[in-house]
């Protein structure tokens, strides 16, 4: 029988209420009927099964025998981004860990055999061969960095590293924010230096899809490569990277290094007076909490332990709310631009809505992944902004095409663009 | 989990392939139910033998006509929190109203709103807050279903003035037969939304009693319900980050009183008195347990806390006072309350207790307790309780509750609580009350028979002193029927003529066969 | 098939027939027998048919038809009900419940002949339980007759706008009459009661189920079910679902200090709009709009003369409202609930007063007499000409103007003076429903004028259900207006009734099926 990991889980699936909070935004942070939702797959499937608290029955199932794993169970199971939204919303009343759970479910059903899903094959194969998920060759990995002059950190010391990540790499609509990220730190005198065509995959999407061993074996060369660089920090400008390096690395191995996701620093240098804005930028625009910045940005707390009495965990278990994620650093800068009028949005921080890129949803599920989208441009619209702003590659991607997608007007922009725009550069 | 031939393909006919599914993947997560597995060990047992998502009345009709037609049973539910929804037979359909989401209307000159079942209280008090309006909202949270709490419970924080059972106006209803009767103004035309007694013949009376038919009546597929006065601010006055939020609303027209008394006694005469001065808009005696899960964010925290918070939290009471009309209203109100404290011989508790129990105020009026009270133990529920009379009924009643809760405690099966603190709550300005004594429990077997085994106790221990007992749902009627002027009867009767199939969830408002009858003697 | 046909068809075989003096035999017999075992449950003395009691239940201040019973029954105590009801059920005999010295709108009038058990000699008060703000009374008391009696604890009753000294106070609620006081009416101010269900059996409805109320431990105030909400179903069905023969009714304290305001005006608008600021605040207890016939009818000081005279003066419509303050710091309730509802009639433009101007002594009146029952002996209604055509139905305060204005078209199609239209609003619940009735007093013993109301009570009524008035209270000729809108409604309810009543016993054919 597989699964026995999940055995942990079982008080967790067994004790599972049905009380629905999972679904929803907390009640006290509800501001309208429109936007109440917090959980993207069972807005768009409708059935139970495709909320957290219907996904522990599908595994509880599995897990006494009652159903087999089947293409509905696996669409059931990974027609899911991850994003946390019904782990936010259940720990409030809950000791629980669903996203844990519905991760470990993915692990389980790959060790089985049976997972990930056909459409995540090639990216994974592509992980293991190229050391990315977009089928690019190693070799063109730093051309995004060709016109800026930045030390090679294999072969000069820097105290910082950089890290690009495989989208902000590799893909042509969003290297400019690679691109404006790492001349903006030179800018301001960091040691900064890049692992060019070295650097790999965080193996976030290896994963998020189940396959835990091509994960491990990423992670640990991460690490050690991090490690053996002698680097104070790690800063990277991908949501997705920054919330594996913070919320799961630690597991795999000790990181001599701080992890500093890009608005972070910007936020830093603004407080310490060094970021200049001569341009008015005269926008109004809203954020969006990418997940793994957000709620998923938050350190882990590792824990191996049992249940007892009551429920209590033994050790005693100190869990993520999503409370602690990067909230306030984007805000921030945007407050801090002339010209710009910052609204907010009624799902953020802990509740923000997924963008439906992540988990696996983007290659298996793409009708999906634009519908939460597009779910996620008209909360946008609502607010009156003219543009919707976001630090993550799969964000502002997906984003982008939620916006084409219906014709609308709102921008989608990268918060390092605004604020190089508001640098005057 | 299958259903006559033929069922499934007129189903997905009308609703759309989509809009149906009998693949075990999905409706293998409407088989498991929190209560009942722990009490009847059946949850899981089956899977329903499929799940529709109706968009509208008429397909609503439509699924009740084919039900008919092939003799299939099916429960309509809402969030689908409660023990009366799981399948137990295997051509069972679940009618998921995930479509039916729609405010339809906020009337805010005659206050009301009007809702599809899906529509949440959190849902709907978004939109009302921004008119100034408001609606309680239901210890079960408010996450659940506007529709589907009021058909059952319709309890709520603030039922001290908004009252209990009386939020129901028009409501369209598809009876088991598939007719659309339309209950109250909705059956007069151009009646509109706004009142629920019928013209004619009160069948109001049928929508429910002091609980619901929990699906075995048809199904409500709109309804409109009371709306109340709110000078809060226009969004939620909430503070602070997951889990820990703080309602801070604005003191002129929102203050909480925490109030210790020497005895329960004290408690229900200041709550009478309170009542018959017509003050306060959220009035109850809350239970230390209770209080205390809320204010903890881990399970480790709460039983940290709870042998000393045990020793200082007893007999306390709430009072939440609103200026609904002004701030004069609360300076008054407060005066008023000042006396009747010194009167009983209460005094406020200390700062450390307020802060504890300062969030009771915005939990009446938005959230609900109920979902942190799994906190201690991963199971709760109430020992007896509901069952509705006077204030002074119902301290009486936990005299009967809490030998039995001892007990339990003596066996290790429950949370012990040496506070004895109930959940007594004042209704309508104090006209009635209820108790419940929340017992915390494990997810066990044990402790599930413990709990419904003395649930049922105190219902025929109540009876026995000539008292009203608690609610009883389902089978639990054949117990309370025969001493209660064999009502049980009547409502088979009825439940026979409107359900003459018998495919509306079958087992309530009360199963054909009585389950506690002597088997027939050979 | 016969191989022939008979030349004789002697197939039709008639019955044996009775004598026609056997007939007259057995219907003097049948009578007598019933007039027997009546006698012999209730007593000879309290079973009446004589002429003049059986013209004087065959009719009552409504236009319906007159009907007369077959017998008037005094019982004595519930079990002899019991009886009652269950000879009836093997005689197939009706039974029409009633409980008030005077009845308005022919609930109690016998459309199928029958057996009317009256109640109003019951005037037991049971108890009254100031800790619970509860009465429990049989259904003969009067709201003269509790009100003293309340008013020694410290309560006070809910009561309709100046009811009939006769009226009882359970038909009252029963009826589901609109009580004056908005904020504790809550529509449904019966806690619980006692029925005689039509197959005999007794029936508790709430929390008097689980024992009866002489060895209860239960306060008898909780209303729901059990099973089904009995109280509602049995409010407003005019006695065809069983007889009441207790009820326990809210109370609720007795004012200590109180301020009543007069806000004349004659724009109907702006009153509703002071009206739904005050109940949307909470502001006050009694409350409730008249236009100047109706208030005028009641201030009159001496008969039709005054009222005419009255009517000329008086604005066209006037809130009446009272502050006022029950058990602590009654003072200071009232001062601070004065100046809230000062600040929303500033917003309203509208200035409530200590008194009507142009009647000194409406002040006097409205303190003195807000909560008791019509002193005089000629009823309020009737000052104007002597009878009243009432129609009534729940709506909305913003729709009001509305039906005002198409009672007043049916009035000018059938050319009855508009200004002879009383007018009477009444909000309930805080102002999100409000009783809305219309008053049309006729000469009783003018039968062209009775037949000129009577087309347009029932042309009018047409119109206003068909405009959306809700006929909750569905009386005579209204039952049938409301089964004819509402088909589904028409055959749940006779399901019921069918149900309840296998035999149609209990007041047949009042709910309009």
């Amino acid at each position: 029988m597989i699964m026995k990991s999940l055995e942990k889980y079982k008080w967790d699936l067994v004790n599972c209420e049905r009380c629905s909070m999972c679904k929803w935004v907390h009640p006290w942070r509800t501001q309208s009927h429109r936007f109440a939702k917090v959980c993207p797959s069972v807005s768009k499937y409708l059935f139970d099964a495709y909320s957290a608290q219907g996904r522990f029955d599908v595994i509880r199932g599995l897990l006494e025998g009652e159903i087999e794993v089947t293409d509905k169970v696996l669409e059931v199971l990974y027609a899911c981004t991850l994003c946390g939204g019904c782990d936010v919303t259940c720990k409030f009343s809950r000791d629980m860990e669903p996203l844990e759970i519905l991760h470990q479910i993915r692990i389980e059903l790959v060790k089985a055999g049976k997972g990930p899903l056909p459409a995540h094959k090639a990216g994974l194969e592509s992980i293991k061969n190229y050391d990315n998920p977009w089928q690019q060759p190693r070799t063109r990995r730093s051309n995004w960095a060709r016109k800026v002059k930045v030390k090679d950190i294999t072969k000069e010391k820097a105290k910082i590293l950089y890290y690009a990540g495989c989208t902000y790499s590799y893909n042509p609509d969003v290297q400019i924010v690679a691109q404006n990220t790492l001349s903006l730190l030179l800018k301001a005198g960091l040691d900064i230096g890049i692992l060019g065509n070295k650097e790999i995959c965080c193996a976030s999407p290896a994963l998020k899809v189940g396959a835990e061993d091509v994960y491990h074996d990423f992670a640990k060369k991460n690490i050690e490569t991090f490690n053996s660089l002698g680097v104070e920090k790690v800063i990277t400008s991908c949501a997705g990277c920054f919330g594996i390096f913070t919320n799961h690395y630690p597991e795999i191995g000790k990181m001599n290094f701080e992890v500093v996701q890009g608005v972070q620093l910007i936020e830093k240098m603004l407080i310490e007076g060094k970021l200049d804005f001569k341009k008015k930028v005269p926008l109004t625009v809203t954020w969006h909490d990418p997940c793994h910045m957000g709620r998923g940005g938050e350190p882990q707390n590792i824990w191996d332990g049992t249940r007892t009495k009551w429920g209590l965990s033994d050790p005693p278990r100190t869990r993520n709310f999503g409370n602690k994620g990067v909230y306030d650093p984007p805000r921030n800068i945007l407050k801090a631009i002339p010209g710009l009028k910052f609204v907010e949005m009624e799902r953020i921080r802990e509740y923000s809505w997924c963008c439906g890129a992540g988990g696996g949803v983007k290659s298996a599920f793409p009708e999906f992944a634009l519908w939460s989208s597009r779910e996620r441009v008209e909360e946008a619209k609502s607010t009156g902004a003219d543009a919707l702003v976001t630090a993550c590659p799969w964000c502002e991607l997906n984003f982008d095409e939620g916006i084409k997608a219906d014709g609308n007007k709102i921008k989608m922009i990268s918060l390092i663009n605004i604020v190089t725009e508001a640098l005057g550069e | 989990m299958s259903l006559p031939k033929g069922a499934y393909q007129a189903l997905e006919d009308v609703l759309g392939p989509e809009n149906i599914s009998d693949d075990p993947a999905i409706t293998t997560a409407y088989s498991y139910m929190w209560l009942l597995y722990i009490t009847h060990a059946q949850s899981g047992k089956y899977r329903p033998a499929a799940v529709v998502l109706p968009s509208s009345t008429e397909e609503v009709q439509a699924i009740i006509r084919i039900a008919n037609r092939y003799g299939f049973n099916y429960i309509p539910v809402g969030s689908n929190l409660l023990p009366p929804t799981i399948p137990v037979r295997p051509d069972t359909v679940i009618i998921d109203p995930k479509r039916m989401n729609r405010i339809l209307d906020i009337d805010e000159k005659n206050m009301y709103a009007v809702v599809e079942p899906y529509v949440s209280y959190a849902q709907l008090q978004a939109e009302t807050h921004k008119v100034g309006l408001t609606i309680t909202t239901p210890e079960a949270g408010s996450q659940v279903s506007v529709v589907a709490n009021n058909m059952f419970q319709g309890m709520g924080g603030m039922a001290h003035k908004f009252g209990y059972n009386r939020g129901i106006l028009g409501v369209d209803w598809v009876l088991p037969n598939g007719d659309l009767l339309k209950i109250g103004s909705r059956g007069v035309p151009n009646g509109g939304w706004f009142w629920g007694d019928c013209a004619g013949l009160n069948l109001k009376g049928l929508v429910r009693a002091d609980t619901g038919h929990c699906g075995g009546l048809g199904m409500v597929t709109t309804m409109a319900v009371k709306l109340f006065s709110y000078p809060g601010p226009r969004v939620f006055p909430c503070e602070g980050a997951n889990p820990n939020f703080v309602a801070k609303f604005p003191e002129d027209r929102f203050k909480i009183f925490l109030i210790d008394f020497p005895s329960k006694k004290k408690v229900g005469d200041a709550m009478y008195d309170i009542g018959q001065c017509e003050i306060g808009a959220a009035v109850h005696a809350e239970g230390a347990n209770w209080i205390l899960a809320a204010d903890c964010a881990s399970v480790e925290e709460f039983w940290k806390r709870w042998p000393d918070f045990q020793k200082k939290w007893k007999n306390i009471l709430a009072v939440t006072i609103a200026g609904f009309s002004s701030a004069r209203q609360v300076e008054y109100e407060e005066k008023v309350l000042m006396e009747i404290i010194k009167e009983h011989g209460g005094k406020l508790v200390d700062e450390e207790l307020y802060k504890v129990g300062y969030n009771a105020m915005g939990e009446a009026f938005r959230t609900g307790l109920s979902n942190r009270l799994y906190r201690p133990a991963g199971d709760f529920f109430v020992m007896g309780g509901f069952g509705f009379d006077s204030l002074d009924h119902a301290i009486k009643s936990s005299e009967i509750f809490w030998p039995i809760i001892e007990d339990a405690y003596k066996r290790g099966l429950f949370v012990e609580d040496t506070t004895k603190s109930d959940w007594i709550n004042s209704y309508q300005m104090g006209h009635f009350s209820e108790v419940e004594p929340i017992v915390y429990f494990e997810h066990d077997l044990k402790a599930g028979e413990a709990f419904l085994l003395g649930y049922i106790k105190t219902i025929t221990d109540a009876l026995a002193k000539k008292m009203h007992p608690s609610w009883p749902l389902g089978a639990m009627n054949y117990i309370t029927g025969p001493a209660m002027c064999n009502y049980h009867e009547l409502v088979l009767g009825l439940k026979k003529l409107l359900d003459p199939r018998m495919t509306s969830n079958p087992g309530y408002p009360l199963p054909e066969t009585n389950p506690f009858a002597p088997p027939p003697e050979k | 098939m016969p191989e022939k046909i008979p030349a004789k068809i002697d197939y039709i075989k008639p019955l044996e027939d009775k004598p026609y003096s056997q007939v007259l035999k057995e219907k003097k017999e049948y009578k007598e027998r019933l007039r027997k075992k009546l006698s012999d449950i209730a007593g000879a003395g309290n079973v009446i048919d004589d002429a003049e009691t059986l013209a004087k239940y065959s009719k009552d201040k409504s236009l319906e038809a007159p009907r007369k019973p077959t017998f008037v029954v005094f019982p004595n105590n519930t079990e002899e009900i019991q009886k009652i009801v269950k000879l009836a059920n093997e005689e197939r005999v009706p039974l029409i419940p009633a409980s008030s010295g005077v009845h308005f709108y022919g609930a109690t009038i016998p459309l199928e002949s029958g057996i009317v058990i009256d109640l109003s000699r019951w005037k037991k008060i049971f108890k009254i339980d100031s800790r619970n703000r509860a009465v429990r009374i049989q259904p003969g008391v009067t709201y003269g007759e509790l009100q003293p009696e309340l008013e020694k604890n410290g309560l006070r009753a809910l009561m309709p706008l100046l009811p009939h000294r006769e009226k009882s106070v359970v038909s009252a609620h029963l009826e589901g009459e609109p009580m004056m006081v908005t904020e504790f009416n809550y529509s449904e101010p019966l806690y619980t009661c006692e029925i005689v269900l039509p197959r005999g059996d007794i029936f508790r409805t709430g929390s008097a189920a689980s024992a009866p109320p002489e060895v209860s431990l239960s306060d008898l105030v909780g209303p729901w079910g059990p099973g089904f909400d009995w109280n509602r179903l049995y409010t407003r069905s005019q006695g065809t679902l069983g007889i009441i023969t207790w009820a326990n009714l809210m109370a609720e304290p007795l004012p200590t200090v109180q301020k009543i305001f007069f806000t004349p005006s004659r724009d109907l608008n702006t009153l509703i709009n002071f009206t739904y600021g005050i109940q949307r605040r909470w502001l006050g207890y009694e409350c409730f709009i008249l236009n100047k016939a109706n208030l005028a009818a009641i201030l009159a000081e001496d008969g039709a003369a005054g009222y005419a005279e009255l009517k000329k003066k008086l604005p066209s419509f006037t809130l009446i409202h009272c502050i006022a303050g029950t058990k602590r710091l009654p003072e200071e309730k009232v001062a601070w609930q004065e100046q809230d509802m000062f600040e929303e009639a500033q917003a309203q433009g509208v200035y409530p007063q200590a008194t009507i101007p142009e009647v000194p002594h409406s002040r006097k009146f409205f303190d003195e007499n807000m909560r008791k029952p019509w002193q005089k002996e000629l009823y309020w209604k009737d000052v104007p000409r002597g009878a009243s055509a009432d129609i009534f139905f729940l709506t909305t305060l913003n729709r009001v103007p509305e039906f005002i204005k198409a009672m007043n078209e049916a009035a000018e199609c059938f050319e009855y003076p508009v200004s002879d239209i009383g007018v009477y609003i009444q909000p309930i619940e805080n102002g999100r429903a409000t009783h809305l009735e219309f008053n049309l007093p006729y000469d009783p013993n003018n039968s062209a004028e009775k037949e000129m109301v009577n087309k347009l009570h029932l042309a009018a009524s047409e119109r206003l259900i068909d405009l959306g008035g809700v006929f909750t209270r569905a009386y005579g000729r209204w039952a049938y207006m409301v089964n004819n809108r509402n088909a589904i409604s028409s055959k749940t309810a006779k399901t019921v009734k069918d149900f309840l009543d296998p035999n149609n016993i209990m007041n047949p054919g009042k709910l309009g099926f």
